[in-house]
């Protein structure tokens, strides 16, 4: 039948149309997203396995969490496309912070990326380093406080310096860093040597002198590993006419030297080492680390006029300076043999140990022990405890270690 | 049996099944000459048993003019109506019509009350070409505005048109039609204008994918464009009759966000397809149809972050249906019906892994009766429907709370397995009382059997007059 065809053909065209239509568009699919977290940078390894990787979209606020593999590399399977927060987070045991950093304290570390674009299926990883509380600190690296022996026979205590050590994961900024001595006898030096008075108070460190690295913030920075001396005088004592011939030292490219300046000039001001401030100070013509055994602290204060001046008991010395353990950020301790130990004036919670020369003026120096090797970076060993933690050595090794803070 | 009584009991009888294809007919043959009717209606409803986004009761008023004439060689038809009604208890949806608009709507989570209007206006026409070849064309424009009364107070105005002529030729006693349209449908929404909050607006995207953002107060376009063919295809006359249609429709539409600076709020294709085929039989005393319907939906969200299609929605129908009627179309006695269906409901989030999808059985069956009395004619009949469990599973994936809030529960409403009955009563009097020409009178009521105590109630009165 004629007519059969034409609707027929019609229907044809109609499905055709339907079918087209029909035809699957490009569907959505999701990603595989691979997020890679990473140490801070002086760490002993890269990648930070185990990390904790949370991928969070921010409209609507689902968070996945995945975490870190072997090579720290996280992978979300089927992220959908949109904007997300990334986060990290890797908390650290003292063990595996002493693997990393040479350090054995807990902390935590934490890395973000916000509003990352992930409307396209990344070609590489996503890649975080993480970051968290400084790992170590400043520390007293070595102090040489015995002096030398000149070749008559006399004594030179001139040459006298402290060096201090970032030990730290980050870049410290000394500025308006305290330095100070603490107050009290090394030992029976005389039939009459007692203790400090002040040991009766466990909670503090009561200072003779201090003096300050001068700077507002950010101006003095020293990097991890790096270290700066501080001198007595900054001057190559082995060959300045001022000097010893027979000083083991030559510290003319001192960062700092503790110039005490005097109407009587009795101080020798080298002109090559800057000066640090001098914020108080109860010594004689300059600023003489007792040769039987100093004690040493580097602490913060936010102005020393918020440190407490405490009279002497029973004395009319001028007060000296109270300085609370916690502002305390390292201390060193020397005594005058090892029978001294009632003699300490460091707190046990600054500084449980100490350490002893064999005699004065005898070159010998009190240095750190090194307790790792971190990427090149030498940690050295800080367990509060001067005992444990320094040797005495002689000569004395100024910045043996190589590395070196810029010059001020 | 007058042909428009049996209409309204197919209506009544497929619930939740498409209309017959009597109902897609091209508009030829549709029309009386010179006949006009007036009608204003009003109806309620309360429902528990409900899709997510729609209301949860409405109080409905509506009037309506509709005539016909013949001018010159061209057979018209027109109608208007204004219907204005409050729907109550809507979540889920800031637009005119969350479902029809899935999946990209604009909504909170607080819902509450909206004032809508919607004027409509039709127009036929038809006008033979020769002796074989007829021509005629049709138009229906819509203007709907809508407005809530809680913060953030959305609102709504809508235009749609849908237009387009068509072509029909004999063949004998037969006759093939076929037409095309164009389609165009707008809807501006704006959200926050009156509400002196700062809300949160919710971009829905699919069953499990939205955005969410506070905001001051935000604007969105959506524009659809469209067209398709229908071919119909009426095979014999008088007193025997097959009926073939088939029909195709392919919408798209987008989403512009904001003025100054748009951004793309998804957009969507949307393929309509159905046929059907009738066959009908008319005597001196009675008659009978028999005929077997399809249609079939596709929608296709690109999602406007993924750039690629992520929301699928297909929605199926089929259904076979019997009517039978003794008594001629003046004095019809008795009518009856049986239908049965199929219903299938897919909604898909392809990268939220969510889907649901239910295949329900759903059968009608019908018994009217006619009398004439002293006062006039009356007409009672009355409808039993049951809607089987049938099969379906529903898949959170990575939904979370949106597939809860929503897809969830409309996936309850898929399976509530509800049985229904419908009253209608009509009463045509011979003597008019204020001009009035008829009386219709409906109320039904489904209760889920599913378990939860959902249900719905209708009321609908209508007066007519002509």
């Amino acid at each position: 039948m004629s007519i059969s065809r034409a609707p027929l053909r019609l229907a044809i065209a109609t499905v055709a149309v339907v079918a087209v239509a029909c035809s699957d568009a490009t569907e959505a699919r999701t990603y595989t997203v691979a997020v890679r977290v990473q140490y801070p940078a002086n760490y002993a390894s890269s990648g930070a396995a185990g990390a904790r990787v949370v991928l969070r979209n921010t409209q609507t606020t689902r968070a996945d969490t995945v975490l870190a593999d072997t090579a720290g590399i996280a992978r979300f399977l089927r992220v959908v496309p949109g904007t997300y927060d990334v986060l990290a987070s890797r908390a650290l045991t003292a063990a595996e912070a002493q693997a990393l950093t040479g350090i054995a304290a807990q902390t935590q570390l934490n890395a973000q990326r916000t509003a990352q674009s992930l409307l396209t299926e990344p070609t590489a990883p996503i890649t975080l380093q993480l970051a968290g509380t400084r790992l170590g600190d400043l520390v007293i690296k070595e102090v040489y406080f015995t002096g030398s022996a000149t070749p008559s026979g006399g004594t030179y205590f001139s040459d006298q310096f402290i060096e201090l050590y970032n030990n730290s994961t980050d870049t410290l900024y000394l500025d308006s860093l305290f330095i100070g001595d603490a107050f009290g006898n090394s030992g029976q030096i005389n039939p009459t040597s007692q203790p400090t008075p002040f040991n009766t108070d466990a909670g503090s460190v009561y200072l003779s002198n201090v003096w300050m690295i001068p700077g507002t913030g950010r101006q003095r920075p020293l990097a991890p590993g790096a270290s700066i001396l501080i001198a007595q005088d900054g001057i190559n004592h082995r060959t300045d006419a001022n000097g010893n011939a027979n000083s083991p030292v030559d510290l003319s490219t001192a960062e700092w030297e503790s110039f005490n300046e005097r109407p009587d000039n009795r101080d020798l001001d080298a002109p090559g080492v800057p000066n640090l401030s001098r914020i108080y100070f109860t010594g004689g013509f300059d600023w003489l680390l007792t040769v039987f055994g100093p004690a040493v602290v580097i602490f913060r204060a936010p102005t020393f006029e918020s440190l407490e001046q405490v009279p002497i008991p029973n004395s009319t010395l001028p007060p000296r300076i109270r300085v609370p353990n916690a502002r305390i950020i390292d201390g060193f301790e020397a005594l005058q043999n090892g029978t001294s130990g009632s003699y300490k004036r460091l707190t046990a919670a600054v500084d449980a140990g100490f350490v002893f020369a064999s005699g004065t003026y005898t070159s010998q120096s009190a240095r750190r022990r090194t307790a790792a090797v971190i990427n090149g970076r030498r940690v050295l060993q800080d367990t509060n405890n001067s005992g444990n933690d320094f040797e005495v050595i002689t000569p004395p090794t100024p910045r043996v270690f190589g590395a070196v803070a810029p010059r001020p | 049996m007058r042909r428009g009584a049996a209409a309204r009991l197919v209506a009544v009888l497929a619930t939740g099944l498409p209309a017959g294809v009597a109902a897609q007919s091209l508009g030829a043959a549709t029309t009386s000459p010179a006949a006009r009717t007036l009608s204003v209606e009003l109806s309620s409803f309360d429902a528990t048993l409900r899709r997510p986004q729609e209301a949860n009761g409405a109080a409905v008023g509506q009037v309506r003019a509709a005539g016909s004439t013949v001018l010159g060689r061209w057979t018209t038809a027109a109608s208007a109506s204004w219907t204005r009604r409050r729907d109550r208890g809507v979540a889920w949806s800031a637009v005119s019509d969350a479902v029809d608009q899935a999946p990209f709507v604009w909504a909170d989570s607080i819902g509450g009350a909206w004032q809508r209007d919607v004027v409509r206006l039709q127009l036929t026409g038809e006008r033979p070409l020769g002796p074989v070849w007829s021509f005629g064309f049709f138009s229906d424009y819509m203007v709907a505005q809508g407005a809530r009364d809680n913060d953030p107070r959305p609102l709504y105005r809508r235009l749609a048109l849908v237009a387009g002529p068509w072509v029909g030729r004999r063949f004998g006693v037969h006759r093939v039609t076929v037409g095309v349209h164009y389609r165009r449908d707008r809807e501006d929404q704006e959200y926050g204008f009156f509400s002196n909050q700062f809300p949160a607006l919710f971009r829905l995207r699919g069953i499990g994918t939205f955005d969410r953002t506070q905001l001051n107060t935000a604007e969105r376009a959506v524009l659809a464009h469209g067209g398709g063919l229908r071919v119909g295809l009426d095979i014999g006359s008088g007193t025997s009759q097959w009926l073939l249609a088939a029909d195709g429709e392919v919408l798209g539409d987008r989403r512009r966000d904001g003025i100054a600076d748009p951004t793309e709020g998804g957009t969507r294709t949307i393929t309509r397809a159905g046929g059907g085929v009738a066959r009908r039989s008319v005597g001196a005393d009675g008659g009978w149809r028999l005929e077997a319907i399809g249609r079939a939906v596709r929608v296709d969200g690109v999602d406007p972050v993924f750039r690629a299609v992520n929301a699928r929605i297909a929605r199926d129908t089929g259904a076979a249906a019997l009517l039978w009627w003794r008594g001629d179309s003046a004095q019809f006695r008795w009518q009856g019906g049986l239908s049965v269906g199929v219903r299938r409901e897919a909604q898909r989030d392809i990268l939220a892994d969510a889907r649901w999808t239910a295949t329900v059985p759903i059968a009608t069956v019908a018994l009217g009766r006619g009398w004439r009395w002293p006062g006039g004619r009356f007409g009672v009949g009355i409808t039993g429907q049951w809607t089987g469990g049938g099969s379906g599973n529903a898949s959170a994936g990575l939904g979370g709370w949106l597939f809860d809030a929503i897809a969830a529960r409309d996936y309850a409403w898929a399976r509530a397995a509800p049985l229904g009955a419908v009253l209608h009563i009509t009463w045509d009097p011979v003597r008019a009382w204020l001009g009035i020409a008829g009386l219709d009178v409906t109320a039904g009521a489904l209760q889920a059997t599913d378990g939860p105590a959902r249900r719905r109630h209708d009321v609908q009165v209508r007066l007519r007059w002509q």
